[in-house]
């Protein structure tokens, strides 16, 4: 029976670390999905997940709506990719954002989109989550994808990177 | 070997521009599906979906979604077909990504979705999270995207099975 989702690689921070790659990602499945476990050291309650593919900072944009228990919000923007809202610093001790991120058609040569969706509960009277439709303007395969915090500047021991690779075929 | 719980049914890829993306004979044999559907137009246009060739009055479904500026809710009852282009469209450029889970398909209740769909357009975006309801007692065995026009080569839709034993 075919194996239609498949682990390419893992990361479980030992230590903090200002960001975390997956690199040389082969091109034998359709989709990627990335699921991560995260806190950053910013000193507030909530940092954001930034991504970038194969090194390059350019043709990103995104659109998000967030909402934090009280309203909802919609932004974006066009020159970062932002996918999902994370624990920080001051959030309550031991709470690590939930987030996940499916990128179809990553070998494809057309431009890619993308969706984020992460949150940041942490029982108190405000909690955030972020759901995101992000763009990358490139008609190359993803090979490399690089995550980071918007703030941090580090994701904290523990958090957990997964990357997946859905095959249709 | 462990079951497989997580499996492609079927793919189909556009190779020229057709009014319909159609993938129908779905076998029973899983608990959900999950449809991952990458549409490009051959034009910017509107499209929606339908299940089993059903364009009764049995779709209803409720969004929240966000263009960048605001965020917006709505709902629709008794509709026709189900409207995936709420405040966006299909363009040729760049796709939207829709992520769509029908629960227990083959159940003899009414059916209910979750889509969640991701248009960035660079210059514009959309995005939302919709949740439905489909009233049917019959399973579902068929799915149809239709473009206002046509879809574009190269799109490409997915329909995975997800068993649960």
């Amino acid at each position: 029976m075919a194996n239609t989702y498949t682990l390419i690689n893992s990361n479980v921070l030992a230590s903090s670390a200002a960001s975390v790659t997956f690199s040389a990602i082969p091109a034998t499945f359709t989709d990627l999905v990335i699921r991560a476990s995260i806190r950053t050291d910013r000193a507030a309650v909530e940092d954001w997940l930034y991504i970038k593919f194969n090194g390059l900072t350019t043709n990103r944009s995104y659109t998000r709506l967030t909402g934090s228990g009280s309203a909802a919000a919609s932004g974006r923007s066009t020159s970062v990719i932002v996918l999902g809202e994370t624990n920080a610093a001051t959030s309550t001790a031991n709470t690590f954002s939930n987030q996940e991120i499916y990128i179809p058609s990553y070998t494809a040569s057309q431009n890619k989109p993308m969706s984020g969706i992460g949150m940041q509960e942490d029982n108190t009277s405000a909690a955030y989550m972020l759901v995101s439709a992000g763009l990358w303007r490139d008609t190359a395969a993803i090979t490399e994808i690089n995550l980071f915090p918007e703030t941090g500047p580090n994701f904290v021991t523990g958090s957990s990177f997964y990357l997946y690779g859905i095959s249709n075929a | 070997m462990p079951t497989s719980t997580y499996e492609k049914i079927a793919t189909t890829t556009l190779g020229s521009s057709s009014p319909t993306v159609n993938l129908s004979s779905i076998p029973a044999t899983f608990t959900d599906l999950r449809l991952v559907f990458v549409p490009l137009g051959t034009s910017t246009q509107n499209m929606n979906m339908t299940l089993n060739g059903d364009t009764g009055s049995n779709y209803s479904f409720t969004s929240l979604r966000g263009d960048g500026g605001a965020a917006y809710g709505s709902t629709a009852t008794s509709a026709s077909n189900i409207n995936l282009t709420l405040g966006t469209s299909i363009t040729t450029t760049n796709p939207n990504l829709y992520e769509i889970d029908i629960f227990s398909y083959t159940s003899s209740t009414n059916k209910t979705f979750l889509n969640k769909y991701s248009a960035d357009k660079s210059i514009s975006g959309n995005l939302g999270v919709m949740v439905g309801l489909y009233q049917t007692a019959s399973a579902i065995t068929e799915v149809t995207f239709t473009a206002a026009t046509n879809f574009a080569a190269n799109t490409i839709l997915t329909i995975y099975g997800i068993l649960k034993a």
